[in-house]
């Protein structure tokens, strides 16, 4: 995937009849060294030219060079300041060698341009002109080849900003041309555009650009876009950081993350890249997330790099180090945040009502119970895979679950299904860790409230709103009209059986499990990590079970349980993604942490 | 002894852990629309939603154009509803149909009032009030109750007849007005003839005075 830039300046004219011109070569550098920039433009500074005054056979060579000896592109972008002419037939670009009397032969030709683009079928190609009469650039619209201008889905966008019409002049000042340099006020910032998305399209800048040059006077800038059907990249938005109170007003990893794929997808072939867009991104956000109240927003949004991160780590050695860099700063603040916790319930025995939580409470405690052990439980498991779980605090974590189970026993309960890989990971942890005890004690708890519910818990993917619906039902025992709320198959209450499993009380589940006759329950095991923190992971299996066929008892879980899911991903940043996208995604379980291991008291 | 490290400590504000903001502000506002839902019921079932104006700006209203109306106010209506923390730390889900029960109950009974005592404060002004101890009995009250009032016409033009809100059991009061000898029972009928006659032709009158009346 390529983003190149085709930046061409003719200062100079060496036949009759056009005029030598002071600042076009200069725009044009002046475009080309924004552009090129990783955190501005990002266009690949080997693929990409800057052409100072070039001939028509230079440009056309170059040309066929870029379109189609680089292999595909993704972003084509060309810029060009000159003198520009129009007929006919179209618009042309003068370059040094163009003739006046014979431009439609000495001149580049937009229509030309735009039949190359056609065979070479970038998925994105931008056309900038800041020349005279450009706005005539439209003519050679209707004689763009079909595989352009049908609309077809997967034909090439092109996208074209022409900074004078037809018949006017374009203005050059001091500082270079009045359209270019709107044009740079955009990229760099100086002129706001929009906040709310991390990238900008030429389409949004074409229209401020357009809005700006008329207090210039006399020059009218067009934008005109063919195909357009998925956002584009120009350049980065300098403003999205400003945005950072958007992305938290209504914080969501996923919207996150999909904020960052797409940008990542253009530099998938270079990890420095990869990494300086995800810090780039982030950066502000996480200097916000220090100041917010929410103590674990900002593991959360380090998390969301870990998790954008993942798919690159089995390629590359950089990307899998920096993955490692921030697993052992998520480690280091769940471990700050732990203290914090102990002095907090220490102090205020009702510490984890919400601010604003009110009736919404009753839901968001027992998640947040879960959360909170969960994190702390992962903590423990990524100290593991950096080696350095022997100075995990566990005095901190035994004080916190007495703490836990002392003050909130009716809230550790199950009440939806993203629950499961935090109790995986915290009750996984705690046996590990010795906290044998503990960890009985929570699970006890968890598997009681399924009970009392007939393990009717809320699906993974309940929309907020419906959200009082669920408790409605589950407060009156009735899910007869709602059932779409519910969890079937849950994978919360398969963890809640291995884990029972892991710790030995199959005789306290066994004596029970006939109250969950018919349960489905359900396993997704991946066969690919590098994927966890997609939407979607791809491939794996979903292993399904039945409550009472099949499963009777918790060892007949353990006779079905598929092999698989026991193997670690051998890299151990794809391991510690794994753990950390499951407290980020919350709808997959990482279930080779419940694999049987060692309890630290036993080593 | 304070010291300034605990003077900070205390002034800095509580640490959270989890908000889960949407989940839980999402769980509330469901709970704030079901109220708004209970209480236009609570109103409608006391005022035909035909009869009832919904005002977005300041805090009362007048009737420009009819002298017998009285200036009326917005009125507040408040529920208060205590949630100990140590009941939402127990998960007690049975709390939610407990307040909403609770609010919308209260809700019904202060509209009921606020109505009760408007049409209190109207037949005061106009004398438009009959004692049953005055009048003798419940028959003879009910009938000087009917002479007194007038009838409506509804959009349709037809008169329509009062309502009757009693505040003791109806059955009883029906079945004494029903042991009525037949004078009595004809009185009635005559009465509410003269009115629903009264009341068309005020009706008319009305729709006469539009630049195109339409009978």
């Amino acid at each position: 995937v390529k983003r190149v830039l085709i930046a061409i300046g003719c200062n100079n004219y060496d036949r009759d009849g056009l005029d030598d011109l002071a600042g076009a070569e200069f725009d044009a550098k002046r475009v080309y060294d924004q552009l090129i920039q990783l955190n501005v433009g990002n266009y690949d500074p080997i693929g990409s030219r800057l052409f100072l005054s070039p001939t028509l056979d230079e440009l056309r060579g170059a040309l066929n060079g870029v379109l189609f000896e680089q292999g595909k592109l993704d972003t084509l972008t060309v810029y060009f300041a000159g003198h520009g002419l129009v007929n006919s037939v179209g618009f042309y670009m003068c370059l040094r060698d163009t003739r006046l009397g014979q431009f439609s032969t000495s001149a580049f030709g937009l229509g030309v341009l735009l039949s190359q683009i056609a065979e070479a079928q970038p998925a994105q190609t931008n056309i900038i002109i800041d020349a005279c009469c450009s706005g005539g650039l439209t003519a050679d619209l209707g004689i763009v080849p079909k595989s352009v201008s049908s609309g077809d889905a997967g034909s090439p966008a092109v996208t074209l900003l022409a900074m004078a019409a037809r018949d006017q002049s374009a203005i050059e000042e001091d500082a270079g041309g009045v359209g270019t340099n709107a044009l740079l006020d955009c990229i760099t910032g100086r002129a706001f555009v929009q906040e709310a998305t991390s990238a900008l399209n030429l389409t949004e800048i074409g229209h401020v650009v357009a809005d700006r040059l008329p207090k210039h006077g006399g020059q009218s800038p067009t934008v005109t876009s063919l195909n357009v059907h998925q956002r584009s990249i120009f350049c980065r938005n300098p403003h999205y950081q400003a945005s950072g109170s958007n992305a938290f007003s209504k914080w969501d990893p996923r919207t996150f993350l999909d904020v960052i794929d797409p940008i990542l997808v253009s530099h998938a072939d270079s990890p420095a890249d990869l990494i300086a867009n995800v810090e780039r991104l982030t950066d502000g956000l996480l200097t916000r997330a220090k100041g917010l109240l929410d103590r674990f927003r900002e593991p959360e949004v380090l998390a969301v790099c870990i998790g954008a991160l993942l798919p690159f780590c089995g390629a590359y050695p950089l990307v899998q180090k920096h993955v490692m860099h921030l697993l052992q700063k998520i480690s280091d603040i769940v471990r700050n945040r732990l203290d914090e916790l102990t002095e907090d319930t220490k102090a205020n025995k009702y510490v984890l009502l919400c601010r604003f939580g009110g009736m919404g409470d009753l839901y968001a405690i027992p998640l947040r119970i879960t959360k909170i052990i969960g994190w702390i439980g992962a903590c423990y498991h990524i100290d593991k895979v950096l080696g350095r779980e022997d100075s995990f605090p566990i005095k901190q974590y035994t004080e916190l679950m007495d703490h836990l189970i002392a003050d909130y026993p009716l809230s550790i309960s199950i009440m939806s299904d993203t629950q499961g890989p935090y109790i995986a990971l915290a009750l996984s942890a705690a046996h590990e860790l010795g906290l044998q005890s503990q960890a009985e004690d929570i699970l006890s708890l968890l598997f009681r409230s399924v009970l009392r519910t007939k393990g009717v818990i809320a699906d993974s993917h309940i929309e907020p709103k419906l959200l009082l619906n669920y408790l409605i039902c589950r407060s009156l025992e009735d899910f007869s009209n709602d059932l779409s709320l519910v969890a079937r198959p849950s994978e919360t209450i398969t963890v809640l059986l291995r884990c029972a499993s892991v710790l030995g009380m199959n005789d306290v589940f066994d004596d029970a499990l006939q109250d969950l006759d018919h349960i489905a329950l359900n396993a997704y095991i991946t066969d690919d990590y590098g994927g966890y923190s997609k939407r979607y992971v791809e491939g794996g299996e979903n292993a399904s079970f039945v409550i009472g066929h099949g499963i009777w008892r918790v060892s007949d879980l353990d006779a079905a349980w598929p092999e698989e899911a026991a193997q670690r991903p051998a890299n151990l940043s794809i391991q510690g993604g794994a753990i950390i996208s499951s407290l980020i995604f919350p709808d997959r379980v990482p279930w080779f942490v419940l694999a049987p291991s060692v309890r630290k008291s036993e080593a | 002894m304070t010291t300034e490290s605990d003077k900070a400590k205390k002034s800095a504000p509580r640490r959270e852990y989890f908000e889960l903001e949407a989940e839980s502000q999402a769980i509330n506002s469901s709970i704030v629309e079901m109220l708004q839902a209970l209480q236009r019921q609570a109103i409608s079932q006391k005022l035909p939603e035909d009869n009832t104006l919904h005002y977005t700006h300041g805090k009362k209203w007048s009737n420009r154009t009819n002298p017998h109306a009285i200036d009326g106010g917005f009125q507040e209506h408040s529920v208060e509803w205590r949630t100990p923390f140590k009941d939402l730390v127990e998960g007690d889900l049975t709390l939610i149909p407990r307040f909403i029960q609770h609010t919308s109950e209260e809700f019904q009974r202060q509209v009921s009032t606020m109505i009760y005592s408007s049409i209190d404060k109207v037949t005061a002004m106009t004398g438009n009030i009959v004692s049953v101890k005055e009048a003798g009995s419940f028959p003879a009250a009910f009938l000087e109750m009917l002479g007194k009032i007038e009838f409506g016409v509804d959009k349709q033009g037809n008169a329509s007849m009062p309502e009757i809100h009693t505040g003791t059991d109806p059955k009883k009061m029906i079945a004494e007005l029903e042991a009525q000898p037949p004078e009595y029972q004809a009185k009635v009928e005559r009465i509410k003839s003269e009115k629903m006659a009264a009341a068309l032709a005020a009706e008319a009158a009305r729709k006469s005075k539009f630049k195109v009346g339409k009978q």
